[in-house]
């Protein structure tokens, strides 16, 4: 009885200085974390304390905004119905480019000698900015919103190609080996075997990417890309904050219905 | 049942030329122990054969081997189905595309495409004869729609032509995976374990339909199951492997409890298998 008490009292102490050992990298990771951080904090110049000695200014500012002025109304609906548009032919295009490109991304279907040459441009895709792709844009094709598209489609086929080629990569390989048993290539395995797998994440992503390229494209037109962001910097360069504010909401109004509806169409589809 | 007897001619033609003639095969999977290892079988045209033995044995290998779908050891081997080398030496040679074309595999989870319609599913066994394109867009000619519905008809499936495969049950969705295959004409059809998922009166269904098929089209078969007595009931030939081997070929008459014994261990005579 005492031996066996000896010996539970011996593993106790084994399995605490087991559990004492993993604690130790947890430490580490938790230093170097903060002091990441830290780091950060000075390269930023941050500084809480301005904050409460500009509060009055900021107050005076944010009271500028109200009440939002809606006189120009018609003017900025049609604006939005414009960012809209560059939105929508933004995320067409760009998740046409994006399907077949997902497959050749995607290393369970393609070798990785294509794989990885696809990848990385993807990756110089979504590593610039609309907004730069944008003024890049303007200066090739003039003002307006076809460079916003264009800044769109480039910017977004790096971000689907990414997000597509992982549900690829995800998928269930045995309906491939079907097609491919019954004699069917390279293209039929990837449209019958993987394509109706991952269609209903796809168009998910996609309505999703729709979301979130309405909300690029206001930005986009603040460089001449076309839209409401045009009308927007207008107001702001002008220091007409009520019409400012009138711009804002109704921005905030079109993006959060196009976030409910496609959020009704996500659940459906998926 | 539609046992297929052979006369003594046909049987020597049917030995001198193999449907599916293995030669000297070894798997190994990276450092471990080898799954196949030195495997010599031949199936006769119109046999249909019982592979059996336990889970880890080598059947599903085996049976993907002989599919193509996995290259055996580069250290020899070959396998040949209807005197064409479909792979040799590690490598599934060039054409092995139209050498796959005659070989229908019936998969244990049925890999059909849930999205896509019964009638779709069967037709997808015609994409290897079918022109690309059309294949793409699932656009298939008139004779192998005609084809498709025949083979749905065959396998008691073509009142669910329009429903869709994720809408079947296990047994449905076996049998039109069996479509799938005579769609595609096989002359060779290999099964892995296609009754493991199925309950007792889909799982003699499911085979009474193969050994019709062997029957009537003296379609090639070889069965990997893990049910003893649907084995010595519907194929007449039966391959026993145990860890990578084959214990035993013979006539299904041969295969006695002291084999099933040699096979499984002792949980065979407590009746566990």
């Amino acid at each position: 009885m005492m031996s066996q008490a000896r010996e539970i009292g011996e593993i106790n102490r084994h399995e605490k200085n087991v559990a004492e050992k993993r604690r130790w990298p947890v430490y580490l990771i938790w230093a170097a974390v903060f002091i990441l951080h830290a780091w950060a904090w000075r390269g930023t110049e941050m500084d809480p304390v301005a904050l409460i000695e500009y509060s009055s200014n900021m107050a005076s500012f944010a009271a500028g905004f109200f009440p939002p002025d809606f006189h120009n109304l018609s003017r900025t609906i049609h604006e939005m119905l414009i960012t809209c548009q560059i939105a929508l032919w933004g995320t067409t295009l760009a998740v046409l480019t994006s399907a077949p490109l997902a497959f050749l991304a995607a290393g369970n279907v393609a070798p990785w000698w294509v794989v990885q040459p696809v990848r990385r441009c993807m990756d110089a895709l979504r590593a610039i900015n609309e907004i730069v792709f944008a003024m890049l844009f303007v200066v090739a094709v003039g003002l307006g919103p076809f460079a916003g598209v264009l800044a769109l489609w480039l910017h977004t086929t790096g971000v689907c190609v990414k997000l597509f080629s992982e549900t690829v990569e995800t998928a269930d390989p045995r309906p491939v080996e079907a097609i491919r048993m019954a004699g069917g290539g390279f293209i039929a395995r990837a449209l019958h075997g993987l394509l109706p797998q991952v269609m209903p994440h796809w168009i998910s992503l996609s309505l999703y990417r729709f979301e979130s390229n309405v909300r690029s494209a206001t930005v986009i037109g603040i460089v001449g890309a076309g839209g409401v962001g045009d009308l927007l910097w207008e107001y702001i360069r002008s220091f007409d904050y009520g019409r400012t504010a009138g711009v804002i909401a109704v921005i905030v109004v079109v993006v959060c219905a196009i976030d409910v509806l496609s959020q009704q169409l996500r659940r459906r589809i998926v | 049942m539609g046992a297929t007897v052979l006369q003594p001619g046909a049987m020597q033609s049917a030995l001198m030329h193999p449907d599916i003639s293995i030669r000297s095969i070894s798997k190994t999977f990276g450092s471990n122990k080898p799954i196949l290892n030195g495997i010599n079988l031949d199936v006769a045209p119109g046999e249909m054969v019982a592979l059996i033995g336990s889970s880890g044995s080598g059947k599903t290998t085996l049976l993907r081997h002989i599919a193509g779908l996995t290259p055996v050891n580069a250290d020899g081997g070959e396998i040949e189905v209807r005197d064409h080398v479909l792979q040799k030496n590690g490598k599934v040679t060039r054409d092995h595309g139209k050498l796959r074309a005659r070989i229908g595999l019936v998969f244990q989870q049925h890999n059909l495409i849930d999205r896509y319609s019964v009638l779709t599913n069967t037709l997808l066994g015609a994409i290897g004869r079918t022109h690309c394109v059309g294949g793409w867009f699932c656009r298939f000619n008139r004779q192998d729609q005609d084809i498709a519905r025949n083979a749905l008809s065959r396998v008691g499936m073509l009142e669910h032509a329009d429903r869709r495969a994720d809408q079947l049950s296990g047994g449905q969705q076996q049998r039109v995976a069996i479509a799938r295959t005579l769609t595609q004409q096989a002359s060779i059809i290999l099964a892995d374990e296609p009754i493991a998922s199925l309950d007792p009166a889909s799982a003699e269904r499911v085979m009474r339909t193969l050994s019709e098929i062997n029957a009537v089209d003296r379609v090639t078969m070889v069965i990997s199951l893990h049910q003893i007595d649907f084995a010595l009931r519907y194929c007449q030939r039966v391959v026993a492997m145990k860890q990578g081997h084959i214990v035993f070929d013979g006539p299904r008459d041969q295969f006695t409890r002291h084999k099933i014994v040699d096979v499984y261990g002792s949980d065979a005579e407590m009746g566990r298998v």
